[in-house]
């Protein structure tokens, strides 16, 4: 069962967000949707509510704006370390290395939205290896 | 205390967050497959690092910075690339977006590997406008990365590559040393 509402009211939340990040989430929260009911069985809730369909849906969501900032963060770490011979890359006019702003926003965005998961009491949520024990941690957190 | 959790805040939240960083975001979306190539490179890099070889960056700009090739055209060595050496010397090279001609030969069929392990002595030809190629026998090994979920046709692209490319490695065949040297490889049926 796909939790349209969910989706639709993601879509909404990402107007702002650049369409292919907006489209890469939305396919997230769609197959998340479509894994709801088998997760929360297999995580020992029978009866999930639309409530903790919704949170587990939005939950991946954040989860994959979360991935997608902390793998340019990470990337950009890796390319710049003081023990190489060499500063960064260069691709056409673009710098990647710890001293472009672009590594400053990642870290910032980052920072921020490490935050604000922690603020709406997810980060447990967010860790969590699979969709079964997001399902798990939903059920309970919402109990 | 327990935060409580509900569907709308967390809407509100992610709403929030998106129109705070909208501009980077932008510019996060912009770069993300060219850093999801750099980051293929550097994993290349680091796996003969962890192997026990020395890896330098080869003709970096008077910075220091990494010129790397993101075009599929172009002479590979107004590029940057890694050498990759053992105590004894220089052993082979890598290099990011490297055109090979096909194991075949015949057809015309050049394949532009995301990361290529190449010997030391390869040498990239012109063969018409801004296209160079390097033969695949001076090919070791070689990396693709995609940013998508996997799904049996992604993996069928994949497979047609390294038999383009290096089609005796379809065999479970590898060259006498390759594991000795601890080349990339991924076993097609284990998986490892």
């Amino acid at each position: 069962m796909v939790n349209d509402v969910s989706v639709q009211l993601l879509d909404r939340a990402l107007r702002e967000a650049p369409p292919l990040l907006r489209s890469e989430i939305l396919d997230v929260a769609r197959n998340t949707s479509g894994l709801a009911k088998d997760s929360f069985v297999a995580a020992g809730c029978r009866r999930p509510t639309s409530e903790e369909i919704s949170v587990f849906v939005v939950v991946a969501a954040i989860r994959k704006l979360l991935s997608w900032i902390n793998f340019q963060r990470r990337t950009i770490s890796a390319v710049s370390q003081p023990t190489r011979d060499f500063v960064g890359f260069r691709i056409g006019r673009t710098e990647i290395s710890t001293n472009a702003q672009s590594f400053r926003d990642a870290q910032a965005m980052e920072v921020d939205l490490r935050t604000v998961i922690e603020e709406l009491g997810l980060t447990d949520l967010v860790s969590s290896a699979t969709l079964r024990s997001l399902a798990r941690k939903v059920h309970e957190s919402l109990h | 205390m327990k935060a409580s959790i509900d569907r709308d805040s967390l809407l509100q939240a992610i709403e929030g967050f998106t129109a705070r960083h909208r501009h980077a975001l932008h510019a996060l979306v912009r770069r993300n497959s060219q850093l999801l190539e750099v980051a293929a490179l550097m994993s290349c890099v680091q796996h003969y690092e962890h192997s026990g070889y020395v890896v330098s960056a080869m003709n970096t700009d008077p910075a220091g910075t990494v010129v790397f090739k993101s075009a599929t055209t172009g002479d590979p060595r107004k590029y940057s690339w890694f050498a990759v050496a053992t105590d004894s010397g220089q052993c082979f090279e890598i290099h990011a977006n490297l055109p090979v001609k096909s194991a075949y030969g015949l057809d015309g069929g050049v394949y532009v590997v995301d990361v290529a392990v190449v010997t030391a002595d390869a040498a990239a030809t012109k063969v018409r406008g801004r296209q160079w190629v390097v033969e695949s026998l001076s090919v070791l090994t070689f990396a693709e990365v995609k940013a998508l979920p996997v799904y049996p046709m992604l993996l069928a692209h994949f497979v047609g590559i390294v038999h383009e490319v290096k089609p005796q490695f379809l065999a479970g065949r590898v060259p006498y040393g390759f594991r000795r040297d601890r080349h990339l490889s991924l076993d097609p049926w284990t998986g490892r």
